[in-house]
């Protein structure tokens, strides 16, 4: 795990908590998501249109993300996640907190990154080849929560 | 004052007017917008007193709006709210006369900083 280009676990918990509450906890994890299942993958280019970062999210936590954002019922998101999808409704907030959350490598990257493409990645899906990793667990009240990646490439 | 709030995503402008509520700000009643179309439509309409925009909006992105506005000499107070936060969107935001960029995610510290010089 390197320091350099992907964010520091303060960083996380600070995003985390300004979009979604000061009782958010975020924490630094072994595992992170199990990428073998179906997952929520974000992902960030440069002006080339490279990809040079990704997110990649469990259903539980996409789902948590999504629908704590604008207030949606944790049972909603819960049902979605034992489904094994992300709901439009859901989605729309989702891709809104992974946009914003671009802002977790803008420190560290001195190209300008953007949000390109937020995909629910289906069982099997081949994980993406990342040079470097960062894993950690969100908590937010009311929800399920769930595990985080963060890649560079 | 009224305070036109833009942002293409509903949740985001209900977060921007919660926040707004925990500043010091008062006496202020908000309108919102969904892209920078809307807007224009909007601000000719019910004429605010401040603009809070998004950059990155379908239809008429923030910066488009802001230019359309100088450009008819519409001098309203403007200020961007955006995931945008690199140096050369803050000097396009600033050439074009924005009077701050906020970079999501934001605090109601950032925003009363943002905000007290335009409201002294």
């Amino acid at each position: 795990m390197s320091e350099k280009t992907l964010p520091s676990l303060d960083n996380v918990l600070k995003l985390m908590q300004c979009l979604l509450g000061e009782g958010v906890q975020a924490k630094t994890a072994v595992s992170g998501p199990d990428l073998s299942k179906p997952f929520v993958l974000a992902s960030y280019v440069n002006d080339s249109n490279d990809v040079r970062r990704v997110l990649a999210c469990d259903l539980g936590l996409a789902n948590s993300l999504g629908a704590a954002f604008s207030m949606i019922p944790a049972g909603v998101a819960n049902e979605s996640t034992k489904t094994g999808n992300v709901p439009d409704n859901i989605r729309v907030n989702l891709y809104e907190v992974l946009n914003v959350c671009v802002n977790l490598f803008s420190e560290q990257s001195k190209e300008r990154l953007s949000l390109s493409d937020l995909k629910v990645c289906p069982a099997g899906t081949p994980s993406p080849a990342l040079t470097e990793t960062a894993r950690y667990t969100v908590q937010i009240p009311r929800y399920s929560g769930g595990a985080m990646l963060a890649g560079s490439l | 004052m009224k305070i036109l709030v833009v942002d293409d995503s509903k949740a985001m402008r209900m977060i921007v007017i919660r926040t707004l509520k925990q500043t010091g700000l008062a006496n202020f009643q908000t309108i919102e917008a969904n892209n920078g179309a809307e807007a224009l439509t909007v601000i000719a309409d019910q004429k605010p007193d401040l603009v809070l925009s998004d950059w990155n909006m379908p239809e008429m992105k923030g910066i488009e709006l802001l230019k359309k506005l100088r450009e008819a000499g519409n001098t309203i107070r403007f200020g961007f709210i955006t995931s945008e936060s690199s140096p050369e969107v803050r000097k396009e935001a600033e050439d074009a006369g924005a009077a701050f960029l906020v970079t999501k995610p934001f605090t109601s510290n950032s925003f009363e900083a943002a905000l007290s010089p335009l409201l002294a």
